[in-house]
């Protein structure tokens, strides 16, 4: 499914690219865009749930909890695969491609015959996204080399247990910001920039694994470099 | 033909007795094609008439017809003064005066079945009629609860052990909650909980009697339960479903301790692992003296992810108690 993802992502540049080609260039920045980084994904709850049978109650239809559950998803070093196409000198846009470890950790209590315990699983998960890039131009600093951008967009979400089996999929939006940092601007390249770059963003997601079937909110942060070309 | 009388699934007062459910694993008990047709007996209790009788009797079957996932259903043929019990080829439903069972069984139901494929031809559900019965959920046990516990032996299930229990000073055992049908306990007199089928029970019949999007939709978790690297035989493995809250089980059987819960929709499983002890071992296993009842309640060491048409692996290891 990883493969699929990747050259679904390749694919949209492309695309993306073909479209944008009537746009006016950007001169010495590079149009394409490709960045590597690695990060971090904060951790949420994904809920609770509770084992019940009926109780022997006479009419009453009363319930006897059998044992309670609780799950957060931890938080995860996350990598970071990005693709960009400059459209303007204001507008870009991206495609990305993430991937995390995150543990699951559940905790088990008010077992009527067990004390409390806790148990992990882990997940792999993969995060496929587009997103729109404003680069802030009138906030630029260090002689234009340090450059502000706001980031917005959508994404899917694939999160796979240690035996790969899809333990669940969904949505995810995010909107979030950071800045780039050009390190070095060869004049007469077709490498136009080299660069670091670092961004915090806020990820909604409202499916995924989940317990309760909740929309959840968690922070990325990432730091990357990128190099832009032609 | 050969025919085998299996006895299958009695109700002691508050217990089921033993039930004739995998006698032998790879002869499953199961009715053939076509609408299973039955008789109500006609008999006036003290507080159930023979109507109230049949009408209760219906709505069980109705209940277990009413599983989307399950292809059994039935046809009330009408009343009939002949026992249950009798051996006519004709299934019964009816009170019944001489019970040669424990004096608390509550019910019986008894299988006629075709030796060798297991085909059930005929199958016979006697009440009590020496107990207190009620059909309007006032004191007296519920005609309608027993029924449907004993139309899951007339299907050919075997119990199941979703179910907590304490144990009577007079003796015996109450049932402090269930989350079957087919556990070997009735609720209290008086109590009309047990109408309700169950998670369980509707992966138990459904198992029996698959729709082809059943079999397409669900999935099964199986692997071994241990114990210090020797196979637990007769441990009840119950799958619980993290997302929709319910509890399907099942044990674990055979010199390797294997157990398969099946019917499971896809999703995140906790596996939790008890021992036999809310009931009498007997009433779930033929050869009860394999039983190992002696570890302590355990999980899965991770969640189980089941997925449609599949089947997921996950052993369980259990340490003494
Ligand atoms: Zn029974």
């Amino acid at each position: 499914m990883t493969r699929g993802g990747r050259s679904r992502v390749v694919a949209a540049v492309v695309l993306g690219a073909g479209l944008a080609a009537s746009a006016p260039p950007a001169a010495g920045q590079g149009r394409l865009e490709i960045g590597v980084g690695v990060g971090a994904i904060s951790g949420y709850q994904i809920g609770g749930a509770e084992a019940t049978l009926t109780a022997n109650t006479g009419s009453g239809g009363g319930e006897f909890t059998l044992f309670s559950i609780e799950s957060e998803l931890e938080t995860a070093i996350a990598l970071d695969l990005r693709l960009g196409w400059r459209l303007s000198r204001i507008f870009a846009v991206e495609a990305g491609l993430g991937y995390a470890t995150p543990n699951v950790a559940t905790q088990v209590t008010g077992d009527v015959e067990a004390g409390s315990r806790s148990f992990d699983t882990a997940l792999s998960q993969w995060i496929i996204d587009g997103s729109v890039v404003v680069h802030l131009t009138a906030l630029e600093a260090v002689d234009g080399r340090l450059r502000p951008f706001l980031v917005g967009g959508l994404g899917y979400l694939r999160q796979l247990d240690d035996g790969s089996v899809l333990v669940a999929s969904g949505r995810a939006a995010h909107a979030g910001g950071g800045v780039k940092y050009a390190l070095w601007n060869p004049a007469d390249s077709w490498i136009q920039r080299v660069g670091v770059r670092a961004e915090l963003r806020l990820l909604i997601r409202n499916d995924g694994f989940d317990l309760e079937d909740r929309r959840r909110t968690s922070v990325t942060g990432h730091a990357s470099v990128f190099l832009a070309v032609f | 033909m050969v025919l085998a009388f299996v006895l299958a699934g009695a109700s002691p007062l508050e217990a089921y007795l033993k039930l004739g459910f995998a006698q032998d694993p790879d002869q499953v008990l199961r009715w053939g094609g076509g609408p299973i047709r039955y008789f109500v007996g006609d008999r006036d209790l003290p507080g159930v008439s023979g109507e109230a009788f049949r009408q209760a009797v219906g709505r069980a079957f109705a209940s277990w017809e009413a599983v989307p996932t399950a292809t059994a259903t039935f046809t009330e043929v009408g009343f009939t003064g002949l026992s249950p019990l009798s051996e006519d080829g004709v299934t019964t439903v009816g009170f019944e005066d001489v019970f040669d069972f424990d004096d608390r069984v509550l019910a019986v139901t008894s299988l006629l079945t075709r030796t060798g494929s297991g085909e059930i031809i005929e199958a016979d559900i006697a009440f009590n009629a020496a107990v207190a019965w009620s059909t309007d959920g006032q004191s007296g046990f519920d005609v309608e609860a027993i029924a449907l516990h004993e139309i899951g032996h007339l299907l050919g299930l075997g119990h199941s052990a979703i179910g907590e229990t304490e144990l009577r000073p007079t003796g015996g055992r109450r049932v402090i909650a269930s989350g079957t049908a087919m556990f070997p306990i009735a609720f209290s007199s008086g109590s009309i909980e047990g109408r309700r089928l169950h998670a369980d029970d509707r992966a138990g019949v459904s198992d029996l009697y698959p729709t082809p999007e059943f079999q397409q939709a669900t999935g099964s978790i199986s692997g071994r339960v241990q114990k210090g690297g020797a196979s637990v035989v007769g441990a009840h493995v119950v799958a619980f479903n993290m997302q929709t809250e319910t509890l399907v089980g099942n044990f674990s059987i055979g010199s390797e301790g294997r157990f398969v819960v099946a019917g499971l929709p896809p999703g995140p499983y906790l596996l939790r692992v008890e021992p036999l002890d809310d009931a009498d071992p007997d009433s779930f296993f033929q050869d009860s003296d394999t039983v190992d009842v002696d570890f302590r309640v355990g999980f899965a060491s991770q969640i189980v992810t089941v997925r449609a048409g599949a089947d997921a692996v996950a052993d369980l290891e259990v340490v003494s108690k």
